[in-house]
């Protein structure tokens, strides 16, 4: 009797057996959120499940972040190399890995990998990361604006044995635990990890009995061909050529990433040749993470619908040269990197691809403008309860328009936290969360519109919390708009200090505009600061870039941005050139075409 | 023969030269081996006039606008350093 092959079942079957695999990694992903101890897992989503073949191939992704399904990639294959040699790996065995110079992208994004093994045979692995809430590092949190090198941010391991055949080394746990700010939360943390693998696990198992393990193995196998045949054929449509950008990390210092796009019949190279040299901040990217943002960003634009796997890798080759800001080398800080060198890579890899689907008749409709924002705090203190505590503040952004359609607002791939959760857990009261009004970049499609927040100390016991500003900091970090479409606002997170809040809010008032407020305001760049009483901390989270000139956009639409109040009245008139009705607020469509003719003449005339 | 090189660019071909034009106006920019961007009209303008909340980039970043030179359809509209910032 022959091995079954993926040609001796039928197309059902495939399907069945395909989105079983799918269906396993979002089962890992929910059991991340309901066993998970702190608000980055539970209610933000800043977690990966995923599977993988023997080989440590990518098998299937769930749905969460891609890059780090293809960082865990090299983790596997790093624990394969390390523990084949001595250790051994045994059904039961689960590994902990965190090293960004090795798999990982930085230390508080902590990677289990667990083999999974059908009668004793090693067949496949599960992996997953979640951002724990500390890692020991010189900053609450483990993003560390003041490390200049890796040292100062946390424990790094580059790959151990957390359980053994099926028993939780507790010594090993507890060691790991005890190095954080928040050992017991942190033990939850790494437990949900260990409880999604769990998971993969008994699920494969069945799987493995169900069919047996010669048709998995085909039938995975069979995925990948099949998602790297369809991206390849995909590519052969797209004229060859070459696309280039150039974006900066700015917070207190500014470094350059560039890169290039080569594309020729079915092979992309996306060479970062000309990056500046590696930072003494935590912004740097091992090699594997800036593959990893531009493998994500090649399935985002060319492969949304295909099995996410390793067949995406075929067609990929990246060039970060060695000491850059693209391919730290030890000992340069990473802490801070995800949200912004990584953002910046996915940003730029996006803007070539973008170039190039645009060249293309089959495919010039899936182009999409960019958003660069995301600005995050830590805040860490002792709460009403008179616990120390470190957690996480987060707005969300807006994402960019594209061809066929407004970008989201506040959206992207991480959730926000809830107000009132978060006012019940920390010594913290919201006094605004909200979209911004005229933040989404105008175009013939608009950007998405981002949040704002403002928040006060409130039941505070010692008068003051402590807070860590980073991710993309500086003002040029809006999303850039597309082919004539305008940049969306910027993010922005604010200090305001000594303000009135405390007599307003004694007088029973509850302010929502800032300038009532009073005080001295201070950007935040990546820093440690404190929040105070009478203290404001603002936050607002860039606006989507829009797609096409806005005098082409549809006045219907531009009305009712007007009136959700995202878009104000003389926006809507100067940059949209749409006149409406004072008193019924209709678009008046003659008024509309002779403004916008107006408007098209001035931009020629204005050059003369 | 033409195929679309971005949102209101096309690229067409006239007996063996290709070129780019507006696909508005079909106003002719230059050869597909130029840069279009050298044959818009190009204009530096405050950043408020992408929106009001550019406000803090006023004096560091100018927006940058192409457009068609026949018939004013905006091609491009990027960020740039202001280059009249002195600092």
């Amino acid at each position: 009797m022959t091995s079954p092959t993926a040609k001796d079942v039928d197309p059902v079957t495939f399907e069945i057996l395909s989105h079983r695999l799918h269906e396993i990694t979002r089962e890992m992903g929910a059991t991340l959120e309901r066993v998970g101890g702190t608000v980055n897992t539970t209610q933000l989503h800043d977690y990966m499940a995923s599977l993988y073949m023997a080989n440590g191939d990518m098998l299937s992704v769930g749905e969460s972040m891609i890059r780090h399904a293809a960082c865990a990639g090299f983790a596997v294959r790093r624990i394969i190399e390390r523990f084949e040699k001595a250790g051994g790996i045994y059904p039961g065995d689960i590994f902990l890995l965190n090293d960004p110079y090795i798999a990982a992208i930085h230390q508080s994004d902590i990677y289990m990998v667990s083999p999974i093994h059908h009668r004793g045979q090693l067949m496949a692995w599960s992996a997953t990361f979640v951002h724990v809430m500390d890692i020991g590092a010189m900053s609450p949190g483990g993003n560390s604006p003041g490390a200049t090198e890796i040292c100062h941010e946390g424990i790094r391991i580059p790959g151990l044995k957390l359980v053994e055949r099926g028993e939780l080394r507790q010594d090993v746990f507890d060691t790991l635990t005890c190095m954080t700010r928040q050992p017991v939360l942190v033990g939850l943390d790494l437990k949900c990890e260990l409880a999604a693998n769990n998971v993969a696990k008994a699920r494969m198992e069945e799987m493995f009995e169900q069919y047996g393990p010669e048709l998995i193995t085909a039938v995975s196998s069979d995925m990948i061909r099949y998602s790297e045949s369809v991206l390849k054929n995909r590519l052969r449509e797209i004229p060859d050529g070459t696309w280039r950008d150039t974006g900066v990390i700015q917070a207190n210092e500014t470094w350059k990433v560039c890169v290039e796009l080569r594309k020729q019949a079915d092979h992309l190279v996306f060479d970062f040749t000309g990056s500046d040299p590696q930072a003494r901040t935590g912004i740097n990217l091992p090699y594997h993470a800036t593959f990893g943002g531009c493998f994500e960003s090649v399935l985002t634009c060319l492969g949304y619908d295909l099995p996410k796997n390793h067949g995406a890798f075929g067609p990929i080759e990246v060039i970060a040269p060695e000491g850059t800001v693209v391919n730290v080398q030890y000992p340069g800080p990473v802490s801070m990197n995800t949200t912004s060198g990584l953002k910046t890579v996915s940003y730029l890899s996006s803007s070539v691809l973008a170039q190039m689907l645009a060249g293309s008749e089959t495919w010039k409709d899936e182009v999409t403008a960019l958003t660069l924002g995301f600005r995050v705090a830590r805040h860490a203190g002792v709460n009403q309860y008179g616990r120390y505590y470190v957690s996480t503040l987060l707005e969300l952004s807006g994402s960019g328009a594209s061809s066929h359609g407004d970008g989201i607002d506040s959206g992207g791939y991480l959730s926000c936290h809830d107000v009132e959760w978060l006012e019940l857990n920390f010594p913290l009261m919201y006094l605004f969360r909200r979209h911004i009004r005229d933040g989404a970049g105008a175009g013939r499609f608009a950007g998405g519109v981002g949040a704002e927040s403002a928040l006060m100390l409130h039941d505070a016991p010692e008068g003051k919390i402590r807070g860590v500003a980073f991710g993309v900091a500086g003002l040029r970090n809006s999303g850039q708009g597309i082919f004539g479409g305008y940049p969306g606002a910027p993010s922005v997170m604010t200090l305001m200090e000594g303000t009135r809040v405390g007599a307003l809010r004694n007088a029973g008032k509850c302010p929502v505009d800032l300038e009532s407020l009073g005080g001295e305001a201070r950007l935040l760049p990546y820093c440690e600061f404190e929040v105070k009483q009478d203290d404001v901390l603002y936050l607002r989270l860039a606006s989507g870039g829009g797609y096409g000139d806005p005098l082409d956009r549809e006045p219907g639409l531009v009305l009712e941005g007007f009136m959700n109040d995202t878009i104000s009245e003389p926006t809507v008139r100067e940059i949209y050139g749409v006149i409406m009705d004072e008193k019924t607020h209709e678009v008046d469509q003659v008024a509309t075409e002779e403004c916008r003719t107006r408007l098209r003449r001035a931009r020629l005339e204005a050059s003369k | 023969m033409s195929s679309p090189l971005r949102e209101n660019l096309e690229t067409f071909a006239d007996k063996d030269v290709s070129w780019v034009r507006c696909m508005r106006c079909e106003h002719v920019l230059c050869r597909a081996t130029d840069d279009w961007k050298e044959s818009c009209v190009r204009r530096l303008l405050p950043p408020t006039e992408a929106g009001p909340l550019m406000k803090d980039l006023v004096g560091l970043f100018a927006l940058e606008q192409l457009c068609c030179p026949s018939c004013g359809v905006l091609l491009n509209s990027n960020l740039v350093e202001d280059p009249n910032d002195a600092g």
